[in-house]
């Protein structure tokens, strides 16, 4: 969620390059020391969790089974048939279709919703800045499960209620298409898009656009001229940030794609590892090319936030940004919003509480009975009971280890410079240009004749790579707000370096690491992408109980499962915001 | 080429010169005229709300064309809310702003910002920082060639000495080059109106006197109104034909800098504008004779509070003002004091001396023989002893 605020993107840039010129570096920094022992014990720990899994899948796409095995020999199959057979051209070029075109909406609608909240005299701003994020809890996995009951194209609840009512038999609307996949991807992708855009623009100094007004320009010459321009690096983080989201989701086009053929590059490796006989090598293969592929994504990123530090600027004291007036606009505007809502929240939910209460999978309203036969049968499906305690252990050791490590990467990195803690910084991000499928595939051949192998650590251990990311630049961001001279008093006053982290700088991030906490507690225990990989029989936890529901076709328990989940991180926001006072706007 | 466009520079330059050497005296000129270099303003009791909270409540003042008004006063005072009300960014709650005669905002009709023909300096300089300095400066040109766009965004770059940055970016400068920035971008489209908003506050001390300087030198140059927002009365005294001091929302004195110096109508204006002396007492039924409530001693003045005979009143005396020893003698007032303190500041002494209960700070050209506890004679003149009715509200 916080890919980007301007000083971090400047960060960044000095850490992209092997040999960083510290032209940038140096500016904010004390004399360089020797790297402290915490900063090579971060090292290692990042090159374990990080670099490993990677560079495993690149080992792994050179054997000619599953790497680790004793059978297992160099073999330049799978390469080859990745590569150079041309048998992936299509995905390849389906994968970078969704994803770009995915990205561009999403931003496109968040940025204009950033707006409208942020400038504009919208009543009532906070529920409606609630409404665009609440999607966020909702995921795309949920919400294909959802669509899939409100639009399949035979048995959808829209199409089978409005044939009767109509007296047709026209499909009005069909979630199993092209534009259906990208309008599902869309829908749950524009929170992170409106987080990411709305930061920039509430941090942004007002009168940078009081300015232009006063030289002559209006409204909407001042959003494209001056706001967005100045907004570019959060717009370019949150294209970049989902198009790799994007990339990395198999869920809904392998739901939503199965009767059109529809493979990107993340459906091919799910399919080659779960399919029998499983193909880890070529599934490990295609991994490599989804890397080269967002690891472009992330060099053109960088590249347009290159000279993100011109984007510093002198803040002003507290001015509030002036209001556009919408006059006759607003109802249009609210209307908008609306509609967004009720797709995004209100008729998937609808769906799935519907559904989910229904025995049989009757989607017809006239003849639905009502049950609670779902939830029994799901509550006494064998592992449902573990499937819970795992979710549980999985929402509060990820977040934990996440933060923890986040926290002394971020630390290291922003407080000591080097070569040493440039490489750090760029490990820690990483893991942002990996599709989580991809990640997760190290994971498993790199522990597959370990002990942990098939054990919840090893979730833990795939998750934590993943997140990483998100945990550093919370922190990061906390740290550089800190000046340092509060440390620094600190030292004076005779406290010792440990003292001085946990008296001073470890209370002053408590927020940021709150935040941090509650969306890793968030996407940690709704993730099914990477989980589905590394999950056994009894280390599944609720997300991918809910997958097995649904690729074995009993979409009602599915939907149960679904609806339990949201319950579950629903009660976690809830707590976050009463017990810890942290609001998910400042995700 | 080159040579020419120099000489272009030169000529544009010289026009702007020639323009003001020819002030139109006359008030009422034409409204539409944007390249006309100042236009009056009159500010109609003015009031603005804040949610529930009216932070300006009700203020009036105007400006001749070319003149330069400052808003003067502690923070929140107000003076910012009433600029940004002027520009457009703010509406207002009650009254009206007129400019050349035009009526531009009332509470029920604004003119927006971008069609006011005013233009502002902000206290972050407000530099776009994704464009370069010449974008930044010419970005309020439209509509007019592009040779001329570029003949003046030259031109007004030279005039504020950035012609070598024109191609960096806004913040790759220093903060008084940003600063030099933002004002070529407010005088080069030419406003009716410059407006001022701390410009100055966020430059060092010696940074922040160079540009003062540059600064009003500019505005006599262009010749445009301009209201300007400052909490320091320094830059307040040495810019403007016109201070308007501000308190709590409210005017304490509008005059000329020297009048409300010399003349302070109440005692936040006196304390506020370089320390002054007040001594408490009452007036005499003259009103021109106080008898100070906290020392045996009686304040004469020259010319009497109108009205206030008999009320509780301040005496204002200001510190270099004030004699001691030798030269205290024969002056109108003459008191015995103590020398409580003295500290060396170079071009003067700052002297505590204490009269009865009430101490008073003075300042005596170095050269005097003075020892604290020694004591001493203190004489003031008639005519720089000045009262003021006591204020209602206790001062914080």
């Amino acid at each position: 969620m916080t890919l980007t605020r301007e000083p971090d993107a400047q960060r960044d840039v000095a850490g992209e390059q092997e040999q960083p010129s510290r032209e940038a570096a140096g500016r904010r920094t004390s004399p360089r020391r020797r790297p402290s022992i915490l900063l090579w014990v971060v090292l290692v720990v990042m090159l374990g969790l990080v670099g490993a899994p990677i560079v495993t899948t690149f080992i792994a796409a050179f054997a000619s089974g599953t790497l680790g095995l004793p059978k297992t020999t160099f073999s330049l199959d799978a390469i080859w048939r990745t590569y150079f057979s041309g048998e992936l051209l299509w995905p390849l070029i389906a994968t970078l279709l969704l994803s770009v075109l995915v990205a561009a909406l999403a931003v496109g609608i968040g940025a204009a919703a950033a707006w409208v909240v942020s400038r504009t005299d919208l009543p009532r701003r906070g529920l409606f800045e609630l409404a665009i994020i609440s999607p966020i809890f909702v995921t795309p996995f949920i919400g294909t499960i959802a669509w899939l009951v409100l639009a399949s194209p035979r048995a959808g609840m829209i199409n089978v209620n409005l044939r009767w009512m109509l007296g047709t038999d026209a499909t009005f609307v069909d979630i199993m298409t092209l534009p259906g996949i990208i309008a599902i991807m869309v829908l749950f992708f524009v929170p992170y898009a409106y987080l990411l855009v709305s930061s920039a623009l509430k941090n942004m100094d007002p009168s940078l656009e009081e300015a232009s007004l006063m030289n002559g320009r209006g409204t909407f010459a001042t959003m494209f001229k001056v706001t967005f321009p100045i907004a570019r690096p959060a717009l370019v983080a949150a294209f970049f940030f989902i198009a790799v989201l994007a990339t990395g989701t198999f869920t809904v086009p392998q739901l939503l794609g199965v009767d059109m053929g529809f493979q990107p590059l993340a459906v091919k490796v799910y399919r080659a590892v779960t399919a029998t006989p499983a193909d880890p090598a070529f599934a490990a293969a295609v991994g490599t090319l989804m890397f080269w592929f967002t690891l472009a994504g992330m060099y053109f990123y960088r590249r347009a936030i290159k000279h993100a530090n011109r984007y510093v600027t002198v803040g002003a004291r507290g001015t509030r940004p002036r209001l556009v007036r919408l006059r006759w606009v607003k109802a249009p505007i609210i209307l908008l919003f609306t509609i967004y809502v009720l797709l995004a929240v209100v008729l998937p939910y609808a769906a799935l509480i519907l559904i989910s209460f229904a025995p049989y999978s009757i989607t017809d309203l006239r003849k639905m009975e009502l049950s609670f036969d779902n939830f029994f049968a799901l509550a006494s499906a064998p592992d449902m009971m573990s499937a819970i305690v795992n979710t549980l252990l999985l929402g509060l050791i990820v977040p934990t280890v996440t933060v923890l490590i986040g926290l002394a990467v971020g630390y290291v990195v922003n407080r000591e410079r080097g070569r040493v803690a440039a490489f750090v910084e760029y490990l820690a991000t990483l893991p942002l240009a990996i599709p989580g499928i991809v990640f997760a595939l190290g994971v498993v051949m790199l522990y597959i004749r370990t002990p942990l192998y098939a054990t919840l650590p090893i979730i833990v251990i795939g998750l934590v790579g993943v997140f990483i990311p998100h945990a550093v630049r919370f922190a990061s961001n906390g740290i550089m707000q800190i000046d340092r001279s509060l440390e620094e008093a600190a030292r004076m006053s005779g406290a010792g370096k440990l003292r001085m982290i946990g008296t001073i700088t470890v209370p002053l991030l408590r927020p940021a690491l709150l935040s941090a906490w509650i969306l890793l507690f968030i996407i940690a225990s709704r993730e099914v992408n990477e989980t589905v990989l590394l999950a056994s029989v009894k280390t599944r936890p609720l997300a991918v109980i809910a997958w097995n529901f649904l690729s074995s076709g009993t979409i009602q328990q599915a939907a149960a499962g679904g609806l339990l989940l949201s319950v579950f991180m629903l009660v976690a926001v809830l707590v976050a915001r009463f017990v810890f006072r942290t609001k998910v706007s400042a995700i | 080429m080159e040579t020419n466009r120099g000489i272009h520079v030169q000529s544009d330059s010289i026009d702007m010169v020639t323009e003001t050497g020819a002030a139109d005296p006359v008030a009422d000129r034409p409204t539409a005229d944007l390249d006309a270099h100042g236009a009056s303003l009159v500010v109609k009791d003015l009031r603005v709300k804040y949610g529930g909270v009216e932070a300006v409540h009700g203020i009036s003042f105007s400006i001749r064309p070319g003149g330069f008004l400052t808003l003067l006063g502690p923070s929140g005072c107000g003076k910012s809310t009433t600029l940004r009300c002027i520009a457009g960014l703010e509406p207002p709650s009650g009254g009206s702003i007129e400019v050349a005669g035009e009526t531009i905002a009332t509470v029920s009709r604004q003119t927006p910002p971008e069609k006011r023909g005013i233009n502002m300096v902000f206290q972050s300089y407000a530099v776009w920082p994704h464009m370069t300095v010449a974008k930044n400066v010419s970005y309020g040109l439209r509509g007019i060639p592009k040779d001329e766009i570029r003949d003046r965004t030259a031109a007004v770059l030279d005039l504020v000495g950035l012609s070598r940055f024109a191609d960096r970016y806004g913040t790759e400068l220093s903060g008084g080059q940003q600063q030099r920035v933002a004002l070529a971008r407010a005088i080069v489209t030419r406003p009716r109106l410059i407006l001022f908003d701390e410009p100055l506050s966020n430059l060092d001390a010696g940074l922040r006197e160079e540009m003062r300087y540059e600064l009003l030198e500019l505005q006599r140059t262009v010749g445009v109104t301009s209201v300007y927002v400052t909490h320091d009365q320094t830059e307040a005294m040495s810019m403007s034909d016109h201070v308007v001091l501000m308190n709590e929302g409210f005017i304490e004195q509008a005059d000329r800098p020297r009048e409300i110096y010399r003349r302070p109508r109440t005692e936040f204006a006196a304390s506020f504008l370089g320390h002054a002396n007040l001594i408490t007492g009452v007036l005499d039924a003259a009103g021109s004779r106080l008898t100070a409530s906290d020392a045996d001693i009686v304040a004469v003045a020259e010319e009497a509070l109108p009205g206030s005979a008999g009320e509780p009143a301040s005496a204002v005396v200001r510190a270099e003002r004030i004699h001691l020893g030798a030269a205290a003698e024969g002056l109108d007032n003459v008191w015995s004091g103590r020398v409580e303190h003295v500290s060396f500041l170079g071009r003067y002494l700052d002297v505590m001396v204490r009269v009865g209960g009430v101490p008073l700070r003075v300042e005596v050209r170095d050269g005097l023989p003075l020892e604290e506890g020694q004591a001493i004679a203190v004489g003031v003149r008639a005519a720089d002893v000045h009262f003021v009715p006591r204020a209602e509200r206790p001062e914080q």
